[in-house]
């Protein structure tokens, strides 16, 4: 699978699961470590850990670990390293209090709206 | 000892900067990390209105006023701690102190080589390796650290190619290895490029101490070219890389210290060499703390509310020059009698005074 496929698989599980406002961009000219993000935002802490727990188990029947899961306790920012791609799960309003998508707003957005069902 | 090089020492963005220096390198810690804290729900935004032109990142207020942190820098292969700084960043006042510790300092003959890079991989097996690090450090230095970040040379690597690279001069010219060389002046480094550049040691005459000064130079340029990042782009560098290093801190309380760590005036900002003297102990090349001199500087800089703990330094055994050198690693009692309140003492006459016959080893 490639990165950009992985993207669009993790999109597809999030949205399944009801998550908010979901970004996919594209950093690979960025950074030399990942080359996609995906950005996800939930209700609440459980909404989080269901979203995070979501991808990682879909993702590991299919043979994809992730390198490392963080945030997960708390689920106020949750980020799933999948190496290639990097999973931001934010509860509630941090995301849009701290604007913090400002912080990748270098990269390039992917065009998810085939894959989302709004 | 304050290098003029270390007066411009820039911290920036802590976490961010953090991950961009060369004075910290990553350690794996794999899956789930200690409890985050919930998130207060702050109405108070903390200013973020500097540097013209840059996008706004609101970040929220730290909380904290006084941050005390353990930077290491790890070797991927053998997990030495081969760079080891301890912070301490007021807020309030907006001042930095940073104490640079060798990694051949001597911290007892537990210790597999007896030198504190060892003590990260092969110390305590109860504890985490940054906590048998902060142990050692607390026990024999009285230093506290709240908060810790390890890096592995492969993150450093990306960081600093994911930063654009670091310009800085490279004052001589450095053969890391065949083929790997840096040539004096004026350049951008690459990630492999600054890894040659603070991993060198061979030239220089003062071998680690001198390979320290040069991590002095790196850090400071690297902490210039953090600043030049702006927040934005160092928080989302920051962001990046997370999960790519050992730390404590959450990435929001990570970069919301970092966010505040940015306004402190580089002019603010001191780098100080653990105060000791070379010794041979062994066979091997250590360096020995001086507990007075150490004293001094920690109440001066990073305790001015009083002491934590009086440092209890453990002295390397050193035999008399007629004792064969197979008979020099049976300690124990001596170095009991030699470690302790001894502040107040006179120092055993050191046989290898004003000796600089350091064999550098790579144990």
């Amino acid at each position: 699978m490639t990165s950009l496929e992985l993207t669009k698989e993790i999109v597809k599980l999030l949205d399944r699961k009801k998550a908010e406002d979901l970004k996919a961009i594209r950093v690979k000219d960025l950074t030399s470590i990942g080359d996609y993000f995906v950005i996800a935002g939930a209700t609440s802490p459980a909404h989080a850990k269901a979203l995070s727990d979501e991808v990682e188990e879909k993702l590991s029947a299919l043979g994809i670990e992730p390198r490392r899961v963080e945030g997960y306790n708390s689920a106020v920012w949750v980020l799933l390293d999948y190496s290639d791609v990097l999973v931001h799960i934010f509860t509630g309003e941090t995301r849009q209090f701290y604007s913090l998508d400002r912080l990748w707003a270098d990269g390039e957005p992917v065009d998810i709206s085939g894959i989302t069902v709004e | 000892m304050v290098s003029k090089a270390a007066k411009r020492l820039v911290i920036g963005a802590l976490l961010g900067a953090a991950t961009v220096t060369a004075a910290v390198t990553a350690a794996w810690v794999l899956r789930q990390r200690p409890e985050d804290p919930v998130m207060p729900e702050s109405s108070e935004l903390s200013s973020s209105a500097h540097g013209g032109g840059e996008e706004e990142i609101s970040l929220p207020p730290s909380g904290e006023k006084v941050v005390t942190v353990l930077l290491c820098g790890v070797d991927d292969a053998a997990q030495l701690t081969d760079v080891i700084l301890y912070g301490r960043l007021d807020l309030e006042a907006g001042t930095g102190d940073f104490l640079q510790i060798p990694r051949d300092t001597y911290v007892g003959e537990e210790y597999p080589t007896g030198k504190i890079n060892s003590v990260y991989s092969r110390g305590d097996s109860a504890l985490e390796p940054v906590e048998r690090l902060q142990k050692v450090l607390r026990e024999q230095y009285g230093l506290a650290c709240e908060h810790h970040l390890v890096l592995g040379l492969e993150a450093f690597r990306e960081v600093v190619d994911a930063a654009g690279g670091v310009p800085m001069d490279v004052p001589a010219r450095i053969e890391f290895l065949p083929g790997k060389v840096l040539e004096p002046g004026p350049q951008t480094l690459s990630g492999e490029q600054a890894e040659w550049f603070v991993r060198y040691r061979a030239g220089y005459a003062m071998g680690d101490i001198g390979r320290i000064q040069a991590q002095q130079l790196f850090l400071d340029a690297a902490l210039r070219r953090a600043k030049d990042l702006g927040r934005r782009k160092l928080f989302s560098i920051a962001s990046q890389y997370y999960s790519r290093v050992d730390t404590d801190l959450p990435l929001l309380q990570g970069l919301s210290l970092a966010n505040e760590a940015f306004l402190i005036d580089p002019d603010d900002v001191r780098m100080h060499l653990l105060p000791g003297n070379g010794v041979m102990h062994g066979g091997l090349a250590v360096y020995e703390a001086d507990a007075p001199a150490l004293e001094e500087l920690l109440a001066e800089y990073f305790f001015p509310e009083g002491p934590l703990l009086v440092p209890q330094v453990p002295k390397p055994y050193i035999p008399p020059p007629s004792v064969p050198s197979s008979q020099a690693s049976e300690p124990s009692e001596a170095l009991e009698e030699e470690t302790g309140s001894d502040a107040g003492e006179p120092a055993p006459e050191d046989p290898w005074e004003g000796e600089e016959r350091w064999v550098w080893e790579d144990p």
